[in-house]
């Protein structure tokens, strides 16, 4: 009992560590944006790299989501003779959930691993050592430039993700299964309205933020090697993936009180 | 009784005679004392030469008098200005009072050796780019490595990419330089061409230098005084001349290279 205790003791006490090492990434971020030099030759690099690069990625994982998405709710609506209805369904989904949660899922993956292991990588390589030693601040050089394009790309990636969703749902709804395309267009347009598309952008936003910073720090406090850096790359992508999921939730509730269903109707 | 004389005006203060004076370091990594009240002074315009085992602690010692890490006891001057528990960002302009040259480079991954040795008069905002262009010429002409311009960290030797980081540690002309062996792993003639440097650099700029070493060849080439770093302690500081003539039990095992008696440990 006593070594449960301690052992879940020793646990409490690692998490209260990180969140207060993320803590202070954070407030580093805040300095050096307010005082850092800006870079715009990093941030353009970061700009290539987080959003031109992952548009492919997000394209096809947001088309094949409201594809789907789209074919079952058609099966399941047909039975109530509300297919009409579909483009309605997959184009709110789309916009509130499906769309950031699954973008910043594979943003996560794609864009979180790399920036863990390439700045882990610098860190035990000594080269975050040698940005210090020539008096640069490493989150200067290092996090800001990647959480600024990473702010500007997220909500540009997830409108990708929801237009090609809702596109290949159209698709297969009305090309595949012969929904009338007056019925299912004028559903569509009805029911989604600017709050639902900046939910999607506003939750798209944080996500990106989330992902950049959890990233980053595994990135900086990568140690032991090839071993840590690998480890942190995997942390860095499953946690940030899992705090996107907790947070989408409690983001939801937020927004819905900001943005409450039918309010624009 | 007589009254004090006034003191001069700052511009006119007498530089110090220490570059870097460290006093009474403490520093615990996973359970290990590592420095155990280490003091250390180097003067304007020597070099020292620090030695001493494997695992004793003389990485940690650089990286301490880098401002890198953060002793748990103890204070570091460098140039009469104390850095221990002085704020990252504050210690922009003294770092730039000298260079560091890493164990094994630490160049940047992903800049060319052109690019990795313009990186600190570009972060130090030189312009035009004609001027920092010559400059890192200059630089890499001087420890032979023009030839080398567009090469990238991965596709050189061991020797030419302490070469390259010799020259990027050099390029400020800083007031003192921090060598973090230099020499390790490279064979004779290559070495013999980096204590040349050193000796070069520290005679035409009157540079205070500070060299982590195991090669003794290097400390006769090179050394004005040496420091011999045993379990924490500075167990010895003197003339090399003195160094090598001692009897002192210590530094004869380590200059005859006498394996340990293991039964007597």
């Amino acid at each position: 009992m006593e070594g449960l205790i301690r052992n879940f003791g020793r646990w409490l006490l690692d998490r209260l560590a990180y969140l207060g090492q993320l803590a202070g990434l954070v407030n580093e971020i805040r300095i050096s944006m307010l005082r850092g030099r800006w870079r715009p030759r990093l941030l353009g690099e970061q700009l290539v790299a987080t959003g031109f690069g992952s548009q492919l990625v997000v394209i096809i994982t947001g088309a094949f989501v409201g594809a789907v998405f789209g074919f079952q709710i058609y099966a399941k609506f047909k039975g109530y003779a509300l297919e009409s209805a579909t483009g309605a369904m997959v184009s709110v989904a789309m916009c509130r959930e499906l769309g950031p949660v699954v973008t910043a899922l594979m943003v996560a993956g794609r864009v979180g691993s790399s920036m863990a292991a390439e700045i882990g990588t610098m860190k035990v390589t000594e080269q975050i050592d040698a940005l210090r030693a020539l008096g640069v601040h490493p989150v200067d050089y290092l996090v800001t430039p990647r959480l600024l394009a990473m702010m500007v790309s997220m909500p540009l990636l997830i409108a990708e993700s929801i237009a090609f969703g809702i596109l290949l749902s159209y698709l297969v709804v009305v090309g595949g299964f012969g929904v009338p395309v007056a019925y299912y267009r004028n559903h569509t347009l009805a029911s989604t309205n600017m709050e639902d598309v900046s939910i999607g952008m506003i939750k798209g936003f944080v996500f990106g933020i989330l992902i950049v910073i959890i990233s980053c720090h595994q990135g900086l406090h990568a140690k032991n090697g090839a071993v840590g850096v690998g480890r942190s790359t995997t942390e860095a992508m499953v946690v940030s993936a899992l705090w996107v999921l907790i947070v989408n939730f409690f983001l939801s509730l937020l927004l819905n009180i900001v943005f409450p269903y039918g309010s624009a109707a | 009784m007589a009254a004090l004389p006034e003191p001069p005006p700052a511009s006119r203060m007498p530089a110090p005679a220490a570059f870097i004076e460290a006093s009474g370091l403490v520093k615990r990594l996973g359970g290990l004392t590592v420095l155990d009240g280490t003091s250390i002074s180097l003067r304007v315009g020597e070099t020292l030469a620090v030695l001493g085992r494997s695992g004793d602690g003389k990485s940690v010692l650089l990286k301490h008098l880098a401002g890198l890490m953060t002793p748990d006891a103890g204070s570091v001057r460098i140039d009469g200005e104390e850095i221990v528990g002085v704020d990252e960002r504050r210690l922009g302009p003294v770092r730039r009072k000298f260079g560091l040259l890493f164990q094994n480079g630490a160049l940047f991954d992903s800049f060319n050796v052109e690019e990795n040795v313009a990186f600190p008069l570009v972060e130090q905002g030189l312009r035009p780019r004609e001027e920092v262009r010559k400059r890192v010429r200059a630089a890499l002409e001087g420890v032979g490595m023009i030839d080398h311009l567009l090469k990238m960290p991965i596709h050189l030797s061991g020797g030419q990419r302490k070469r390259v980081a010799l020259a990027r540690a050099i390029i400020t002309q800083p007031r003192c330089l921090l060598y973090d062996e230099p020499t390790a792993g490279l064979d004779p003639i290559a070495t013999a061409n980096i204590d040349r440097l050193i000796r070069g650099f520290q005679q035409s700029h009157q540079v205070t230098s500070l060299v982590i070493t195991h090669d003794l060849k290097s400390v006769e080439r090179i050394a004005d005084r040496v420091a011999f770093l045993r379990a924490g302690h500075i167990h010895y500081v003197g003339t090399p001349d003195a160094f090598f003539g001692s009897d002192d039990p210590i530094l004869r095992q380590f200059l005859d290279g006498r394996a340990d008696d293991i039964e007597a440990r």
